[in-house]
């Protein structure tokens, strides 16, 4: 379930959002004004033909021969022109939107005297393509922000002069700065035809509103405060009365798209004669097609039919390299940016239109790519800005954008006072801004995050969007794209990246092929996840714009749609006020309610097959069985009122009215989106084109997580509109529900009547019920299933509906939440193993724990062989033990976020880092990176943090891994959670016994053995026995004893040294692959890659073996 | 084929006792000999080392190849391209060459330099160069302009077997040994995928994608040094009309005769044995009696027999089951076991194991008694593995150790040699003839990873021999007698040199373990080559003898009825 919590940063607190967003505009607008006054002054603008559209030429032939010049091959960047002006009389503009904002600034002509004399108006812009890939900038004028508030029954029409004289007094006073407006409340309505979302209301009583209209959209917020806090209002009442206000914490862009009925990237449309098309000296943007609008002159189209295509937006993908000092995490204000790979995809196609790299110094070419070098860091930096602006994309991309590259760019810029540089926008003269924010929330945890604005270009970063939608062991860009492209990406530490730079022109173009695959990488995530098409379709269900969906949470999502079912329905919904800043505060997101219960797991080792019967989007459907929404729920003192039949009673004692009486909003919504959901896959299964099909999945998709969103946001205390009853009763109808289908089960299939067993329900979780049908056929048990979902389902209101889908056969239940199974979806091929909360992706387990757990699980359940998962344990032990595991098995990495010192507790991670960094601060792990290490055994009270150690230098030396940390942190759980279920004494017959018996140490190299050993003399010693050598001319390498049998000897060498030149030579040239070069040396050091390791153990390995070879003459 | 293949037979009750070893019969043996004068200067053989370790990249040595086979592949190129056609750099081609020096002069020179390394050993009457040389500003090749582009050749193979597959499958459960055990079986297991595989050609700049008829994806592997002609296409590939290799030259004495008439007198020969896999099974054992009495000239053809002045042992003297099991054994004693069940019972494999040594101990030092021996290893031989691999160890055979500085010789595989026949016949004692070639690891890889050993394993041994012929045929047009290493076929990683380029083209180039005998004759660069496919012992009980005048081979074939 998506509960989402928020800080007071973002949309959870809307008033403080709007407010501080308030001042930052209101400064804005301050500078926007004379901006837009004094255009030609501005330091930027002066220097460069901004009113002409950049243009960026490639020159592609060489143009030295001056008979070529004239038809010189220039390849231009920027978009294909217009084949002809837009003419405002006969066309009509027909654009996808993909984003839009608004900025104060003076009224527009079209809006009339009247109001341009009252001063500045909230202007929406609104950019997109149209279907010929033209951008598109629509200025959207004379859309007044309002909101509502309940006034009493008193109060008439002519009470209003003096209410909005009361209020714009009480404004004025409240004025922040002496340089504001002079208008507020510009004017108010009287509203009786609409009724408060909160309750039920018998007899169908309207309510009596006021809707205030006010200049500004900053100005909504205060006003709500000092309704909110009382106001007097002439003629009305003697003292001051508190308005409640409805609808007062919308953002307005978004109260803009409800009301206009325009959801996040839909198609609009200008008809020709409704618009005015800017010309050319008079454009504001970068836009090819510019233009200015009345709100509600233009049209917006549903994302159906034709409407559902995407336009071919440009997408930019980026990657930078920067020269880092040795041993310093790059810092813009010291590193230079020495290289910037840009790649330009239009939607819909597959390969890119562009790919350049701006290098700093020389770079030799690259096939395919422009290269474009520079001397001059600025002017690198200046070029690119030039050509961002020529490229004009709508969408940026990268990976780690936000928080990386873009800031570091800026910064970077600043500290070399470039200052046309952060002018990415579309926006003529418009600066980009940059700001740290918190987004936390319960589903997606807390992250710092840097806030980039850059005006009418969607970003979106692909490591926020997977760390969002993805749960995964690794993050890296490297982990990630061999998780979902099946490929490994080649990793150059960044001190090997300074020396690239530093070397010629071929060292930094191997830089600069490395730099452009890592722009690449994040298209093709975009592309093979789905991403435009699944977000697209997301802000199109939703109705919110496609930058809050990465930006934000899930409530604002639920927000919008409800806003705009209740204004079809003349409910109007309620400003909280309470917020939660109360004692409890901290415990933001707590679900204050008894939440879905599971029933008991009777743990084991289940052979026979476990049915499987899930509820169908369970919390959805009981929501929209019992009709549960805000405005079906019943004030406990109108119960009385209601005749018994027209309300049921949820299990809480919460009373919400059926659906003949009035029917929810919430349910409404779900309705529309499951059975929207459900046209989108049935229109899935007929589509046959591949775009058509992944839109169509989209959708679904974001149907899906739309409608679970549902349920969590009338959950969430801190949410936008929490109401508890509505959440408590869902999940106590759910907890219900679960126990009365066990009930029914176990009931009916009995030997009694007739069954081939007595059925019991193994376990039960929120939405799910596994039965043990006690029969031995996967295919009765199936059969036996499918009925029983019928059988229950009919006892439930509609459209409440258990399913069958599957069988669990062998099943191994641990505990609750925690089992494995392998799962038929047919009777005659089981489908996959399928495994619930068992270490398989914790991140910082070592990969043995996965390993071993995977191999155990494969074992039991596949090949149903507990004796040789059992054997396959003991034996993994022993080689632990006996220190003959691949080392890449016993790696952990954690990333250091920050120093050290600044650790509250010593963490084994951080230690190691700094003791890295006094060996060799070039190479030492720095605040950003991912730090590696392993547990080795040292002396004996030794602290955990003090075991940690380097694998590479833990290898080199020969240091003893600490075996029994291995054992007990990281084995011993989650074996004996395996299998304590199947095994009678787990314990003793997994972690102690015979092959635990041996251990073996090695011996670390003697530079770091301390003490006594440094005076110990070195002497040969025997291969065969390890005694030391006595007669160094009989035999090199063997002593006295074993000489006789040198053959024997010399062949278990041999043995040794054979198998590990087969690994050698597969390890280095599998290397040699990946990274897509025979003639350049292998530079990658990504510790993710499973072979990392392995490949530098099998050389240092080899070589020891060698050299003990050698001793025997060979 | 020209050889004809002699049948040596072994009734029951025929078989005589190997007699013991005395110094005696050796020199009686001897007496009887043709002789002959070998050389090849062993310690000094380039596939010997003593410095090279595994402690480096595999870059250097594709570098290497590249380097010594440049004015090869540029003269080759001449001759069948013409003096015409440009030669670029692989960035050259197509969009590649945008010109980005238009900020900086710096870039230019250094560009140059870069290219001047590529273009090192041109020499004076190099006209292909000359054009682009004289020209100040290197353009890139227009689209569709027709240029030559010298590189090394990478085979993207679909199917070939990865190691980080494997590593994944282990993470699904099965056990690293027995991906091992799986993927070692199958020798004759081949990886071509004729719709999927392309190559590419990569030189120190650059790498582009070939396409066309002209590249025959088949037949290469990677590893190859080539000059494609050919233009670039509107995706950035290069569409390959013609490709031309560095073919090795002719030997300076190439004036040697081949005196094919000449079969009438006194025949000298080598004997070519291979894969005499000691301890693979007692028949075979039994043969090896055979051969041996062959060879003193008890057994079969007592006159060919005598005029055998050579044995060369190219590989496999010992079985690779006792090896295999030594390996398992070797693997439970040194490595991870996963799986495995401990290794209490060594002892009594050790045994095997050394019974199987001891024998081919014996039958060496009876060899060596009569006639001088070469002795390369093997990929199932008690050495390194990797190529180039070290002679055998002389604690292994202590008793043809006795034969070390007389007859027994311990050589490297590959192994290179001169061989002088017949003393005696002062007119052709300059006619020496120079053999080249290995334990047949080589040839084996090759088939595995391209056409011509697709579907082998159902193939007749005359279509084995064919297949096996081609890819040597192959290997010395590519002036290269393993190209596939390091890719696929595990090898040094030399820093400095290639020891494996085939600088001249020998008189005999020899494969050995291979699973059928065949020979042709070839003309590499004006030069008579004759490439033998020596087949393993084990397997068809055959060796072959070498006409050292004619240059004839032919097979004997020895059968043990009721055995």
């Amino acid at each position: 379930m998506n509960t989402t919590t928020t800080t007071n940063k973002r949309e959870g607190d809307e008033k403080d959002f709007e407010e501080e967003e308030d001042k930052k505009r209101a400064k804005k607008d301050e500078l926007e004004e004379d901006e837009l006054e004094t255009q030609e002054t501005h330091p930027w603008s002066a220097n460069e033909e901004i009113l002409e559209e950049e243009v960026y030429v490639q020159d592609l032939g060489k143009v030295s021969d001056d008979v070529k010049v004239v038809e010189a091959e220039k390849k231009s960047w920027n978009r294909k022109p217009l084949a002809r002006p837009i003419d405002g009389q006969t066309d009509s503009i027909l654009f996808q939107q993909l984003d839009i904002d608004y900025i104060i600034g003076q009224p527009h002509e079209m809006l009339g005297q009247e109001r341009r004399s009252k001063g500045q108006a909230a202007i929406l812009r609104m950019f997109g393509v149209t279907e010929d890939g033209h951008s598109v900038c629509v200025h959207v004028h004379g859309f007044n922000p309002y909101f509502y508030c309940a006034v009493p029954e008193t109060f008439t029409e002519q009470h209003i002069p003096a209410f909005l004289m009361s209020l714009n007094s009480q404004m004025m006073a409240h004025q922040r700065s002496s340089n504001s407006a002079r208008h507020f409340a510009l004017d108010a309505h009287l509203i009786l035809d609409k009724q408060s979302l909160m309750n039920f209301q018998p007899n169908g009583k309207k309510g009596r509103f006021l809707r205030i209209i006010m200049m500004l959209p900053t100005q909504v917020a205060q006003a709500r405060g000092i309704l909110e806090n009382g106001i007097h209002v002439d003629e009305l009442h003697q003292s001051a009365l508190t308005f409640p206000t409805f609808e007062s914490n919308i953002l307005y862009t978004l109260r803009f798209m409800v009301d206009r009925a325009v959801v996040g990237g839909n198609w609009l449309e200008l008809p020709a004669k409704n618009y005015r098309v800017r010309p050319q000296q008079r454009k504001a943007s970068y836009c090819q097609i510019e233009c200015d609008v009345m709100f509600d002159r233009f049209i917006s189209h549903a994302a159906e039919g034709k409407y559902s295509k995407l336009a071919p937006f440009r997408i930019l993908s980026v990657d930078i390299e920067c020269a880092g000092r040795k041993g310093f995490f790059p810092d813009a204000e010291q590193d230079p940016v020495i290289q910037i790979a840009t790649l330009v995809t239009e939607q819909g196609s597959d390969s890119p239109i562009i790919k350049a790299i701006w290098t700093l110094d020389t770079c030799a070419p690259i096939v395919g790519a422009e290269v474009k070098s520079f001397r001059d860091e600025r002017e690198l930096l200046r070029d690119w800005g030039k050509f961002m602006r020529a490229v004009d994309p709508d969408m940026l991309i990268g990976y780690n954008i936000v928080n990386f590259d873009f800031p570091y760019l800026i910064k970077r810029a600043q500290t070399l006072g470039v200052q046309d540089f952060p002018y990415w926008g579309r926006i003529i003269g418009k600066q980009l801004t940059i700001k740290d924010t918190t987004f936390s929330s319960k589903a997606y945890g807390t992250r710092e995050s840097k806030e980039i604005t850059i005006e009418g270009r969607v970003q979106f970063d692909m490591l926020q969007a997977i760390q969002r939608d993805y749960k995964l062991s690794s993050y890296s860009l490297n982990s990630v794209s061999a998780h979902f492209l099946g490929e490994q990406k080649e990793d150059v530490h960044h001190s090997a990246i300074s020396e690239l730079q530093a070397g010629t022109a071929e060292t930094r173009r191997r830089l600069a092929v490395y730099c452009l695959k890592d722009a690449y990488l994040p298209q093709r995530l975009l592309d093979k996840l789905m991403y435009t098409y699944n977000y697209i379709e997301m802000s199109r269900v939703t109705g919110v714009p496609l930058s809050f969906l990465l930006a934000r949470g899930q409530s604002i999502k639920v927000m919008s749609q409800l806003l705009r079912k209740a204004r079809q329905r003349g409910l109007i919904i309620p400003a909280r006020r309470d917020r939660g800043n109360g004692p409890n505060a901290q415990l933001e997101g707590e679900v204050a309610y008894e939440g879905a219960t599971v029933l008991d797991a009777k743990a084991g080792y289940y052979e026979l097959p476990i049915a499987t019967l899930d509820f169908a989007s369970l919390y959805p459907s009981i929501m929209m069985a019992h009709n549960l929404c805000y405005c079906t729920l019943v004030k406990q003192h109108d119960v009385a009122d209601l005749p018994p039949e027209a309300y049921t009673k949820a299990p809480t004692g919460d009373v919400f009215v059926k659906s003949t009486q009035f029917k929810g909003i919430l349910p409404e919504i779900l309705e529309e989106l499951l059975s929207a959901r459900k046209r989108a896959k049935q229109d899935l299964k007929k589509a046959t084109d591949p775009l058509e099909r992944a839109v169509l999945d989209g959708r679904q998709l974001a149907l899906k997580i739309s409608a679970n969103s549902v349920y969590g946001f009338t959950g969430a205390t801190v949410g936008q509109l929490p109401c508890l009853e509505i959440s408590a009763s869902t999940t106590a109808y759910g907890r219900q529900m679960i126990d009365h289908t066990k009930k029914l089960v176990e009931e009916k299939y009995t030997t009694a009547n007739g069954y081939e067993g007595d059925a019991e329900v193994i376990y039960g979780d929120t939405d799910s019920v596994m039965i043990k049908f006690n029969c031995k056929e996967l295919k009765t048990s199936m059969e036996y299933g499918l009925e029983a979902a019928d059988y229950v389902s009919a006892t439930f209101t509609k459209p409440i509906k258990l399913e069958f889908e599957k069988c669990y056969w062998p099943y191994l239940l641990i505990s609750k939440k925690r089992y494995a199974g392998l799962l038929w979806e047919n009777s005659e091929k089981w489908t996959k193993m399928d495994t619930k909360g068992i270490e398989t992706v914790r991140r910082d387990n070592c990969l043995l724990v996965r390993q071993v757990v995977e191999t155990c699980l494969t074992k039991i359940l596949m090949d149903r062989d507990i004796p040789g998962a059992v054997k396959y344990v003991q034996n993994t032990i022993s080689d632990l033990l006996m220190n003959k595991l691949d080392l890449s098995l016993l790696v952990i990495t954690k990333g250091l976020t920050k120093t050290a010192d600044e650790y509250a507790v010593k963490a084994a991670h951080a230690e190691l880092a700094q003791r890295m960094f006094l060996r060799d601060p070039a190479t030492a792990p720095v605040v950003g990176d991912r730090v590696a290490y392993v547990m080795i055994k040292a002396t004996k009270n030794a602290k955990g943090y003090e075991k940690s150690e380097c694998p590479i230098y833990a290898m080199d030396n020969n240091l003893p891994i600490d075996h029994k940390h291995y054992l007990d942190n990281f084995l011993t759980k989650p074996l004996l959670r395996l299998f304590e279920p199947i095994l009678q004494n787990a314990a003793s017959v997994l972690l102690s016994g015979e092959h635990t018996r041996s251990i073996a140490l090695p011996t670390p190299s003697s530079t770091l053995a301390g003490g006594i050993m440094r005076f110990a003399k070195v002497r040969p010693s025997c291969v065969g026995c390890r005694a030391p050598i006595t007669d160094e001319k009989l035999s090199k390498s063997l002593c006295k004893h074993c000489v006789e049998d040198e053959s024997k000897h010399l062949q278990k060498a041999l043995v040794t040294v054979n198998e590990l030149e087969k690994d050698f030579n597969r390890l280095w040239t599998q290397c040699q692959r990946c990274q897509g070069s025979l003639h350049q040396d292998v530079l990658c050091t990504s510790r993710d890659c499973p072979i990392f390791y392995r490949r530098r153990k099998t050389q240092k390995d080899l070589i020891e073996a060698t050299t003990t070879l050698k001793r025997f003459d060979w | 084929m020209t050889s004809s293949q002699k049948l040596v037979a072994l009734h029951d009750g025929e078989l005589k006792t190997m007699r013991a070893i005395t110094t005696n019969a050796q020199s009686e043996a001897m007496k009887k000999r043709k002789a002959s004068s070998r050389s090849s200067n062993e310690e000094e053989s380039k596939f010997r080392f003593e410095k090279e370790h595994m402690g480096k990249q595999y870059s250097s040595l594709y570098y290497q190849r590249l380097m010594v086979l440049l004015p090869g592949l540029k003269q080759s190129a001449r001759e069948k391209f013409g003096t015409s056609v440009p030669l670029k750099r692989v960035i050259e081609l197509g969009a590649a060459g945008t010109d980005n020096n238009k900020e900086d002069g710096k870039g230019g020179g250094e560009k140059k330099e870069s290219s001047a390394m590529m273009m090192m050993d041109v020499d004076d009457e190099d006209t292909l160069l000359q054009e682009q040389e004289n020209k100040e500003n290197k353009a890139a090749a227009a689209l569709g302009e027709e240029v030559v582009i010298i590189g090394t050749i990478y085979k993207e193979m679909a199917k070939k077997p990865i190691i980080l597959d494997e590593y994944i499958k282990t993470k699904a459960g099965v056990t690293k040994k027995e991906q091992v055990e799986h993927g070692l079986m199958d020798l004759e297991e081949n990886f071509v995928d004729e719709e999927k595989d392309f190559c590419i050609l990569e030189d120190e700049s650059a790498r582009v994608k070939l396409q066309g008829p002209g590249v025959k994806v088949g037949e290469l592997v990677t590893g190859v040094s080539a000059a494609c002609k050919g233009r670039v296409n509107n995706n950035g590939d290069f569409v390959v009309d013609s490709v031309a290799f560095a073919k090795p030259s002719s030997s300076a004495k190439s004036t040697t005769k081949v005196t094919e008439e000449d079969e009438s007198g006194e025949q000298t020969y080598v004997c070519l044995v291979s894969g005499l896999n000691f301890g693979a099974s007692p028949l075979n054992d039994v043969r090896a009696i055979m051969l041996s009495e062959y060879i003193e000239g008890s057994l079969g053809d007592e006159e060919q027999a005598g005029g055998i002045s050579q044995v060369l042992v190219c590989g496999e003297l010992v079985s690779s089951k006792t090896r295999e099991e030594e390996r398992v054994q070797g693997e439970k004693g040194a490595k991870a076991t996963t799986n495995g069940e401990g290794g209490t019972h060594a002892d009594t494999k050790k045994k095997a194991t050394s019974s199987s040594i001891q024998k081919a101990d014996a039958f060496l030092a009876k060899v060596c008694e009569m006639v001088p021996v070469d002795l390369m290893p093997g990929s199932s031989d008690p050495t390194n593995s990797a190529l180039p691999q070290q002679p055998i160890h002389s604690c292994f055979l202590p008793n043809a150790a006795r034969f070390e500085g007389s007859t027994l010789k311990k050589v490297t595989n590959p192994h290179e040699f001169q061989i002088t026949p017949s003393s005696d016949d002062a007119s052709t004692s300059s006619s020496s003839r120079t053999f080249l070639g290995t334990s047949g690891q080589n040839v084996r890889d090759c088939l595995q990873i391209t056409s011509s050993g697709v579907g082998i394993k159902g193939k007749t041994p005359e279509e084995k021999a064919k297949a096996v012929l081609d890819v040597m045929e192959r290997f010395l047009e590519w002036g290269h007698m393993a190209p596939s290493a390091p890719d696929t076929l595990a090898c040094y990683p030399f820093k400095d040199r290639d020891p494996f380029v085939i600088t001249q083209v020998p008189d005999v180039f020899f494969a050995g373990c291979q699973s059928a005998f065949g020979s042709r004759e070839i003309v590499v660069a004006s030069q008579k080559s004759v490439l033998v496919s020596v087949p393993s012992f084990s397997e068809t009980g055959s060796v072959v003898l070498l006409n050292l005048k004619t240059l004839k081979a032919e097979e004997v074939t020895f059968t043990a009825a009721g055995l």
